[in-house]
């Protein structure tokens, strides 16, 4: 196999006395989907925080695309090419979609010292309308976030994010607080993604999980218990007991 | 709220129709035997110039500085130490050099803006490493140690100020004339306003309104807020230094009033009470806050008690201030649901 795309060794991070994250040993190839699933507390938003360069990592090192960068902040990995969503949606609901994406689109384009009207700038709303018909909103680009259904506003959420086309792009929970029907959609547009761009993929529904990952990294208490292919993960006796049955066996009738 | 075209287009009809009655004031108040006012509509275009500069950090980035005296004033005391130099003391005297003061507003303004612009750009590379509240205080802070440097110059006139003898010149304008000084204050905000909705439409005006709605989704999207906040809040001193020179030139005084915290206060409520975020909410709060003191005062000299209750019913019905109760007004009943 070729060089990882993404390595990173030992990352730790303690919240006062809580270790989120205690020493992640994690590899990803170029194109792979990786699914991080885990009990909650079992630090994987954590995780996606510690790549995004928006927490601090308090020990580790992370290599991207050959690069050290730990030492980056979240913008320069942005511009390194690392694109995110949020497992809370994070837009900007004052404005439109479309005036959402470009602003996302300019953004990418680099520095934004430029009198220029940004409204109406051909080369912005081009992209912006590319990037809206990709997610499946590019028939809603003239509506407030605002009033969006939760579904969209998820959709949109990933448009910003592929805005500055990364290659590694990293999705906290992207179906959270969806209806069936949406986040089977959501499912098929991450299939589409998928042969563009390297994924991390946190999530909690197992059926997106074993229908779009390639391989599926299980955490628990900020270590990784174990990393396979679905069907290994399916069957591994310490992932069974550590994760799904431990979980059964302590909260019985549920 | 949608910042539609309709909207904008709204904001232009309301900001030329406010700045047409100034531009026709002066024959008006002429007209009626009202030339006195010329001085109060010229401080409110003074005011309004600073509250428009102050909008650029406070409304389209979300920074609240409560420290924009400290660049209204240092571009007052520009122009005073200038002219005071030339006329008076001779020149100044800075690491060896003869720098010879002057009187000329060619090179005066220039300078305020610039002195302003710089100051603001060391304060802010200083206050933008905090956030909120700390910023608030901050800000307040720096403005407060200049406010006292300059009480404690005794040659600049310590605590009484510092009268200037004479405007300044701009030939071929003559500024001793109230009607041309009143006319370049009017030009100075119709450019001030035309550059900044040149600003606030283009990628960075939309980068600081996309730092203010959701600093952390910009930095994830690759954009460094502090670099963009840093400009903003330098081109805003900037500008707050012209405003500076000219309310020096209007009173031909200034004092360490300028520098001091109710003016940063002051200058807060009117972007407020006019609209944050709104290009000509500045002008409207200016009129407002000022007109409105001045008939408080002939009424009461108790009339910021008077004041209060106003400013705070205006901030509590008004949403968006001013400017917000004249869309609202115009839009009637018809769709006015969401504001």
């Amino acid at each position: 196999m070729a060089d990882p795309l993404l390595t990173c060794e030992g990352l730790a991070k303690a919240y006062g006395g809580v270790q989120a994250c205690a020493g992640v040993d994690l590899a990803l190839a170029e194109g792979e989907l990786r699914a991080v699933i885990g009990p909650n507390g079992a630090g994987k938003t954590t995780l996606t925080g510690l790549l995004a360069g928006e927490l601090r990592p308090d020990a580790g090192r992370i290599r991207f695309a050959g690069r050290e960068i730990q030492a980056l902040g979240a913008a320069a990995r942005a511009r390194a090419g690392i694109g995110r969503s949020y497992q809370i949606t994070s837009l900007f609901p004052r404005f439109t979609v479309l005036e959402n994406a470009r602003l996302a689109v300019q953004t990418a384009a680099g520095h934004a010292f430029r009198l220029r009207p940004a409204a109406g700038d051909r080369s912005l709303e081009t992209a912006a309308e590319a990037l809206l018909e990709q997610v499946g909103l590019g028939a809603r680009a003239a509506v407030p976030v605002a009033d969006l259904a939760h579904g969209e506003q998820r959709q949109l959420e990933i448009a910003l994010a592929l805005a500055g086309r990364p290659r590694l792009l990293l999705l906290d929970e992207p179906t959270a607080g969806m209806a069936p029907e949406e986040s089977r959609a959501m499912v098929a547009l991450l299939q589409r993604l998928k042969s563009g761009v390297t994924l991390l993929l946190v999530e909690h529904d197992m059926d997106a999980v074993f229908a779009l990952a390639d391989r599926i990294t299980v955490m628990d208490g900020g270590r990784v218990l174990a990393s396979g292919t679905p069907e290994e993960i399916r069957g591994s006796a310490a992932v069974q007991a550590a994760y799904l049955g431990g979980a059964a066996g302590e909260a019985g009738p549920c | 709220m949608a910042d539609g075209l309709g909207r904008r287009l709204g904001g232009h009809a309301d900001g030329l129709l406010l700045g047409l009655a100034f531009l026709a004031w002066p024959a008006v108040a002429a007209g009626f035997g009202l030339e006195w006012t010329l001085d109060l509509a010229a401080r409110i275009l003074i005011y309004a110039l600073a509250a428009s500069a102050l909008n650029l950090v406070l409304g389209y980035a979300g920074l609240v500085s409560f420290g924009h005296a400290a660049f209204f004033g240092a571009g007052a005391y520009v122009v005073a130490i200038l002219a005071y130099h030339d006329f008076l003391l001779g020149p100044i005297v800075l690491f060896g050099l003869e720098i010879p003061g002057t009187g000329n507003a060619w090179i005066a303004f220039p300078l305020a803006v610039l002195v302003a612009g710089l100051l603001a750009l060391a304060i802010g590379a200083l206050c933008l490493r905090t956030s909120g509240l700390y910023f608030i205080m901050i800000t307040l802070a720096f403005a407060q140690m200049i406010y006292y440097l300059f009480i404690s110059l005794p040659d600049y006139g310590g605590e009484d100020g510092l009268s200037l003898f004479a405007r300044s010149e701009l030939r071929p304008l003559d500024l001793g004339d109230d009607l041309a000084f009143y006319y370049l204050c009017l030009g100075l905000l119709a450019l001030v306003l035309a550059g900044k909705a040149a600003v606030v439409r283009s990628r960075f005006g939309w980068a600081l309104m996309g730092i203010r709605d959701n600093e952390r989704r910009m930095t994830a999207l690759g954009l460094p807020p502090y670099r963009y906040k840093l400009a903003a809040f330098a081109l805003s001193g900037a500008v707050t230094g012209l405003a500076g020179a000219l309310i020096a030139n209007l009173t031909e005084f200034v004092s360490p009033a300028f520098l001091s915290w109710p003016l940063s206060g002051e200058l807060l409520i009117i972007v407020i009470l006019g609209g944050m975020g709104r290009l000509y909410g500045p002008l409207l709060g200016a009129t407002a806050f000022l007109l409105l003191e001045f008939w408080l005062k002939e009424w009461t000299e108790h009339w910021q008690l008077a004041l209060g209750p106003i400013l705070v019913l205006i901030v509590l019905y008004a949403r968006g201030g001013l400017g917000g109760l004249v869309d609202l007004l115009r839009r009637g009943r018809e769709g006015s649901g969401h504001g």
